[in-house]
C-alpha cells in the first residue's frame, strides 16, 4: 500500500504538509534549507517555511468555475451550479460535475480554481476514509466539514499560498440543516441562502426578496432556476447546463444536468445601440 | 507515514494482536504489560455506571499522610468528557494530557466535541502500539474509565494498559473492584432508566463494596456528565445527601 500524504497533520494544522513527511511535496517547494522559523520543543512537525529564493505562489486562478447558489427549504437544503469550467474566458471544460458528495450527509461545491478544488476534495476524502476505517458508524457532520475547510483555507492563506476557491458546504444531520460558505482567505458564514462568486451580486437580491426557510421543494427549485437564469443572462463564464443537488434527512441526490429556458428576444436587444448614444 | 495508512494498520492490529501481553522484560526500568495490569489492580477503586441520560464516575481517594492532600483521580478532558484513573497517578496525568490535547485539537479544527469512542480508541491504540510494542517505552501503569456524552448519547469506556478497550454500562477497576462489579451486575437492567440521583447513589454503593472504611467527603470523589449537563465533579454540598443515604443503608 502506498502511504498517502498527511494533509491534515495535527501538529501544524490542516491543509499543509510538514517538511520531511512527503518527498514529492518537499521537492515541489524545493525546501533544501533547514526551516528557519520556530520548531516546537519536541522537535516534531517542522513548519512549512517560505524559502529564501523568489518562489512564486499561484497569483491568478487558471481554470475556474463561476457562481454557486445554495438555499435551505422545508425538508433540507439544495445547491446549484453550472457544469462549466473556463480557461480564462474560454469555455473550455463543459461537463465538469462541480458538486461533490463528501459523505452521506454533506455536499460541497466551489467557485474559482478547479485544481485547488480537486486538492480540497482529496483532503476531504482522507477524512472520509478515516471515518470509514474506524468503522464505528460515525461520520463528520456538515458543520464540522465547514469548520475544517475554514481552517484549511485560513491556514493556506497564512502560508501565502491560498487555495483559490470559494466553497459552499451544505448538509443535513442530527435534524439540523446546514448551509455555509468559506472564502479563499478563510472568511466564512452560514445563512439560509447564499451564493459564491458572481451570483453574490446577481442572485442574492432575488433570494432576499423571495426566499423563506419553510418553502416547499418545488418553490425552492423554481426560485433556484430563476436565480440561475438571472446569473446566466449576465455572466459570460456561465453556460446553460446546470445541476441541482439536494440533501434531506433521507439522503442526498445530485441531479442530472438540465437547462433553464432562456429568452434573448427582448425588444431592446434587437437594436442595442439605439438607447446608448455613442456606442457602436 | 500517513494518518490514513496508519489507521488502517491499527485497525488490523486491533483485532490481530491488541491483546498480546508481553512478558518480555525490556530493561531495568521497564515493566511488562502484565505488571502494568497488576498496577491497575493495586490502585484505589474506581467505579463508573451509566443510564440512558447520565454517566457517573466515583473514586476512592487516599491521602498519603495526615499532612498531605489526596491526589486527584477524576479529571475533566472536555466539556462532555471526564476521565477517572486507577493505578499510577503520574501515568494517569500523562494520559489525561494526551486526551486533552486530542480534545482541544479536534474542537479547534472541527468546532465540535470529539466522539467519545474515537477518543478512547485513540488512547487505546497508542497504548497498544507505542507503549507495549516498542523497546524503550513501557506500558502505562494506569487504567482509565472514560465517561462522556456526544451526539450519539452517553458512553462509558474502560481502557487497559494492554490497549484493550471495553464499552461498559457499568465498570469498576482498581483494588477490590471485583466486589463493586458484583454489586453493579445486579442493576444491569434497571440502571438504564435511573435518575441522576439514583445513579450517584448506585455508584457510591458499589464503591462502598470495595472498601472497608466508611465513605466520607474526604475519601471519595464523584463526577457526573449527561446528555443535558456538562461534565463536572460534584462539590461537597452535593455529595452530602447521597452520602447521608449511604449511611442509613448500613444501619
Amino acid at each position: 500500500m502506498i502511504p498517502t500524504r498527511v494533509s491534515h497533520n495535527p501538529i501544524i494544522g490542516p491543509g499543509v504538509v510538514p517538511f520531511g513527511v512527503d518527498p514529492a511535496y518537499d521537492a515541489q517547494y524545493k525546501l533544501n534549507q533547514a526551516p528557519r522559523s520556530h520548531v516546537a520543543s519536541h522537535g516534531q512537525g517542522k513548519p512549512f517555511t517560505v524559502e529564501p529564493g523568489p518562489h512564486q505562489r499561484t497569483q491568478y486562478p487558471y481554470v475556474t468555475g463561476t457562481t454557486v447558489l445554495g438555499c435551505k427549504y422545508k425538508d433540507g437544503v439544495m445547491i446549484a451550479c453550472d457544469t462549466l469550467c473556463c480557461y480564462g474566458s474560454t469555455k473550455r471544460y463543459k461537463s465538469v460535475e462541480r458538486i461533490k458528495k463528501v459523505n452521506s450527509s454533506t455536499i460541497i461545491s466551489f467557485t474559482g480554481e478547479l485544481s485547488d478544488f480537486h486538492y480540497i476534495v482529496s483532503l476531504l476524502e482522507e477524512l472520509d476514509t478515516t471515518d470509514y476505517c474506524e468503522d464505528d458508524g460515525s461520520e463528520l457532520a456538515p458543520w464540522e466539514i465547514h469548520s475544517y475547510l475554514c481552517r484549511v483555507m485560513y491556514n493556506r492563506r497564512n502560508k501565502f499560498d491560498p487555495l483559490w476557491n470559494s466553497l459552499v458546504v451544505a448538509g443535513v444531520k442530527h435534524g439540523r440543516t446546514f448551509l455555509g460558505t468559506v472564502g479563499m482567505i478563510g472568511q466564512h458564514y452560514e445563512d439560509s441562502h447564499l451564493a459564491a462568486g458572481f451570483g453574490n451580486h446577481m442572485a442574492r437580491p432575488l433570494f432576499r426578496e423571495k426566499h423563506t426557510d419553510d418553502m416547499s421543494e418545488e418553490d425552492a427549485r423554481k426560485l433556484m432556476e430563476d436565480c440561475l437564469r438571472a446569473c446566466l443572462m449576465r455572466d459570460k463564464t456561465m453556460m446553460n447546463k446546470f445541476q441541482i443537488a439536494k440533501v434531506t434527512a433521507g439522503g442526498l441526490e445530485i441531479s442530472e444536468p438540465f437547462q433553464v429556458p432562456m429568452n434573448w428576444g427582448y425588444e431592446k436587444f434587437k437594436d442595442p445601440t439605439k438607447h446608448a448614444v455613442g456606442a457602436w | 507515514m500517513a494518518d490514513n495508512f496508519l489507521s488502517k494498520v491499527r485497525h488490523e492490529l486491533r483485532y490481530a494482536s491488541r491483546t498480546f501481553l508481553l512478558g518480555v522484560r525490556k530493561g531495568v526500568f521497564t515493566k511488562s504489560n502484565v505488571d502494568a495490569m497488576e498496577a491497575v489492580k493495586q490502585g484505589g477503586a474506581t467505579v463508573g455506571c451509566k443510564s440512558k441520560e447520565y454517566v457517573v464516575l466515583a473514586t476512592l481517594k487516599r491521602a498519603a499522610s495526615e499532612l498531605s492532600s489526596s491526589q486527584q483521580k477524576i479529571f475533566r478532558a472536555d466539556d462532555g468528557i471526564g476521565v477517572a484513573i486507577s493505578g499510577l497517578t503520574a501515568d494517569g496525568t500523562a494520559a489525561i494530557r494526551a486526551l486533552r490535547q486530542d480534545c482541544t485539537s479536534h474542537s479547534f479544527t472541527f468546532q465540535s466535541q470529539v466522539e467519545v469512542c474515537r477518543l478512547a480508541g485513540r488512547i487505546a491504540d497508542k497504548w497498544q502500539v507505542v507503549c507495549s510494542q516498542r523497546s524503550g517505552s513501557r506500558p502505562s501503569g494506569v487504567g482509565l474509565l472514560i465517561a462522556g456524552r456526544d451526539m450519539r448519547g452517553c458512553h462509558l469506556y474502560q481502557v487497559c494498559p494492554s490497549g484493550n478497550l471495553y464499552d461498559h454500562v457499568a465498570a469498576a477497576i482498581g483494588a477490590r473492584s471485583q466486589a463493586s462489579k458484583t454489586y453493579l451486575e445486579k442493576f444491569q437492567v434497571q440502571m438504564d432508566n435511573f435518575s441522576l440521583q439514583d445513579l450517584i447513589l448506585l455508584a457510591l454503593r458499589a464503591l462502598k463494596e470495595a472498601t472497608s472504611e466508611p465513605l466520607t467527603k474526604e475519601t471519595c470523589t464523584v463526577a457526573v456528565v449527561g446528555v443535558e449537563i456538562p461534565f463536572r465533579v460534584l462539590n461537597e454540598d452535593e455529595l452530602s445527601s447521597p452520602l447521608a443515604k449511604l449511611t442509613t443503608d448500613t444501619q
